[in-house]
């Protein structure tokens, strides 16, 4: 009797656990749109993958876990790529005959809007900024005019992630021959099933008949070890994205030794560009001091470090330098630094990101609950359902004015009769569309609504100005001054004097993973 | 007949054990990260647990002269298997930011989540040799067959995890399916009388 008592216990327990299973992606969060659809979830041997789209922000994301890896602005469509490009030839590169590619719907019955098909503009910042690395290579440039249509480098990406930034490079260069190489064949599989631009771009050819884009499902290391020996060709750039979900470095991409190899596959103008999350001072200093100092010490001896300000209440003059952040890290064997370099330098100056796009093609509006100290406390409600509750809500309350990049406009509004109607409409509209209701909008400290209108085009370059003017101080951000002289008898690690005195060496004998506190 | 059900057991609860080991990776990652640090916590909590596993393994088996208290052991851990995924990522979000963030925090984590159902199947082993033993001039073939087939098992466990379940089918699913095949196990078990036989042959 009791042996079939425990068998039923046991059932029992298998549907509680089948009914109450926890989904393992998290698609309520704060700041997040009500609407978002999970459009694709991949579990692979590397890590677990989300695809995320939201009708009323106007987006598509790849997250791993509830980590935004990198997002796609989905204006402009494939289609009204297509229609610039009749108008202006310089975007032909970007769009295929009509017809080429499979319309871009996304058959998801989960999804209820029709999905449009990725562009190329980014919503996440650093990524924006690949092109530096080609840039600032004064001997490829030079001779081109300083035009990126009129050169084919061979670049090498470590590290594919949502695709968005390898598309925004092929976007600005052409010519460019792209590889790309994940250990994850799955995150490639699902960018080709996700991403047009992706798939078509893998059937194009550069003017001497190499790939436009070559995804690889390989280890980096392996890859970079045999890729020069098979073929002889050298890298004109490599960039160093690599993340597993835990946000951290694989340790055996960040050694002095993979940074030799890398050496060994560019050419003697060639640079290293590596994303780097990590501060000056602070709880992530040594990751940034590590980078910095073991790829110098690998050859790559003119290095430097430019801080992303994605954050558009900060100012290079105010820079934190205890603030974690995405730093794009160059190095290369040719003189790279602001003081040897100033032509490299006067084109970043000037250098307008997607210049022929014109403006007002995306823009995202989000209207977020927060407490009183502006910090957001619940999910978006879209700004058409609160347009119908508040006729011309989105002129109401006062504008905030952020002193740093300005590429969204800001507006609070803490009027309560107007924060009830809203609140009341967007949970009708949850409940209408069968979604969850909104997070956080009858939480007791909600204090103000925030409206935030995103143009990304605006954003690119104003993220990649201010950027770019806050890490032209080379007082700041040249390796010398963060991270020492080079290797050597100079160098004196009992009385540093430079910025990230404790800066450490990443070895194969002891790379990050094996430094404690990083 | 009776023999091959006892190897059947022995594998199919090593290819859940180390099935639920490389899924523990995708468990305690969306907190944890994916470090050697949290391969550390996973490998040697499961490595705990089988040592604690044989010592209470082999008490029962000692008392035990059927195959009962094997499948009571067996219908325990697919409990844990069908429930680890309602309580699995919750409870690593649940603890507190020192934790979370600490070099150590995964193995909290894979302390609690992880000890108990690997413990029950670390048991197995001792009370099937029990089960398998006729004679004391063959002990050594027999356990050694025992545990050569519980590995193989094992390996099993981890590729077909790594290889199949990983990227074809969602992770709470799979864990809902091992528990379900663990709890057939054990039922088959108390519900199909196997008695020790070298008991009667001392």
């Amino acid at each position: 009797m009791i042996r079939f008592l425990g068998i039923l216990i046991a059932v029992a327990a298998l549907l509680f656990g089948w009914v109450f299973r926890d989904n393992h992606y998290r698609l309520q969060g704060i700041a997040m749109p009500s609407d978002q659809a999970v459009l694709h979830h991949r579990d692979s041997a590397y890590t677990s993958m989300t695809w995320v789209g939201s009708d009323s922000e106007n987006f598509l994301q790849l997250r791993f876990f509830d980590k935004v890896e990198g997002g796609l602005c989905l204006r402009p469509t494939w289609g009204d790529l297509q229609t610039l490009a009749a108008k202006d030839s310089r975007l032909a590169h970007l769009v295929p005959a009509p017809g080429s590619v499979p319309p871009g719907a996304n058959p998801d019955p989960r999804w209820r809007g029709a999905l449009p098909d990725p562009g190329t503009l980014p919503n996440s910042a650093y990524v924006r900024f690949f092109p530096v690395g080609l840039l600032l290579n004064e001997a490829l440039m030079a001779p081109a005019g300083g035009d990126l249509h009129r050169i084919a480098p061979r670049i090498l990406v470590i590290g594919l992630g949502s695709s968005v930034g390898v598309l925004g490079l092929a976007h600005h260069v052409p010519q460019a021959s792209i590889t790309v190489v994940d250990i994850d064949r799955e995150v490639e599989a699902a960018v080709r099933e996700h991403i047009p631009m992706a798939r078509w771009l893998e059937t194009q050819k550069t003017a001497d008949g190499s790939p436009r884009l070559r995804l690889i499902a390989q280890d980096a290391r392996q890859f970079i070890r045999f890729d020069v020996q098979r073929d002889g060709k050298l890298y004109d750039l490599i960039i160093l994205d690599a993340y597993t979900a835990g946000s951290t470095i694989p340790s055996h991409l960040m050694t002095k030794e993979f940074f030799a190899e890398c050496k060994n596959a560019l050419t003697p103008s060639g640079l290293v560009l590596g994303n780097i999350i990590g501060s000056h001072t602070g709880p992530k200093h040594l990751v940034v001091g590590g980078t910095l100092r073991s790829l110098r010490a690998a050859g790559l001896t003119s290095a430097h470090s430019i801080p992303v300000f994605q954050d558009p209440f900060e100012t290079p003059a105010a820079f934190n330098p205890a603030g974690a952040r995405n730093n794009i890290i160059v190095a290369s064997q040719a003189a790279i630094d602001p003081r040897r370099n100033k032509p490299g330098w006067d084109r970043l100056t000037t250098f307008v990101p997607f210049p022929e796009l014109p403006s007002g093609i995306a823009i995202t509006t989000q209207l977020v609950p927060q407490d009183a100290e502006g910090r957001y406390v619940g999910g978006g409600i879209p700004l058409a359902v609160a347009e119908t509750a508040v006729p011309g809500i989105a002129g109401l309350g006062r504008a905030l004015a952020p002193a740093g990049p300005a590429f969204a406009e800001f507006r609070v509004i803490d009027d309560k009769a107007v924060i009830a109607k809203v609140r009341a409409a967007g949970l009708a509209w949850a409940a209408q569309e069968g979604l969850a209701p909104p997070l956080g909008w009858n939480d007791p400290s909600l204090h103000s609504l925030l409206l935030r209108r995103t143009d990304w085009l605006k954003a690119s370059r104003e993220v990649w100005r201010v950027s770019i003017q806050a890490g032209r101080d080379a007082a700041k951000h040249g390796a010398e001054a963060l991270v020492g002289p080079l290797e050597g008898p100079d160098r004196d690690d009992r009385n540093p004097t430079w910025i990230i005195g404790d800066a450490p060496l990443f070895t194969d004998q002891m790379p990050n993973a094996d430094i404690v506190n990083l | 007949m009776r023999l091959t059900a006892l190897y059947m057991t022995s594998i199919l609860c090593g290819f859940g054990l180390m099935a639920m080991e490389i899924l523990a990776a995708r468990l305690v990652q969306p907190v944890f990260g994916s470090s050697t640090d949290v391969w550390a916590a996973i490998i040697s909590v499961f490595i705990l647990s089988l040592s604690v596993g044989y010592v209470i393994g082999g008490r029962i088996a000692d008392r035990a002269r059927t195959n009962l208290a094997l499948g009571w052991v067996i219908l325990g851990a697919g409990v844990f298997y069908a429930l680890m995924p309602t309580y699995g990522l919750r409870f690593s979000n649940a603890l507190p930011e020192v934790v979370q963030t600490a070099r150590w925090g995964a193995l909290v984590s894979c302390l609690a989540l992880f000890l108990p159902p690997s413990l029950l199947l670390g048991c197995i082993s001792p009370m099937l040799v029990k089960l398998v033993f006729v004679d004391a001039s063959m002990v050594g073939r027999t356990t050694g067959t025992l545990y050569a087939i519980g590995s193989f098992g094992n390996v099993l466990g981890i590729l077909v995890a790594n290889y199949l379940f990983l990227p074809l089918f969602p992770l709470n699913e799979t864990l809902i399916a091992l528990g379900l095949a663990l709890m057939v196990l054990g039922a088959a078990h108390l519900l199909v009388r196997v008695h020790a036989q070298g008991e009667e042959a001392a």
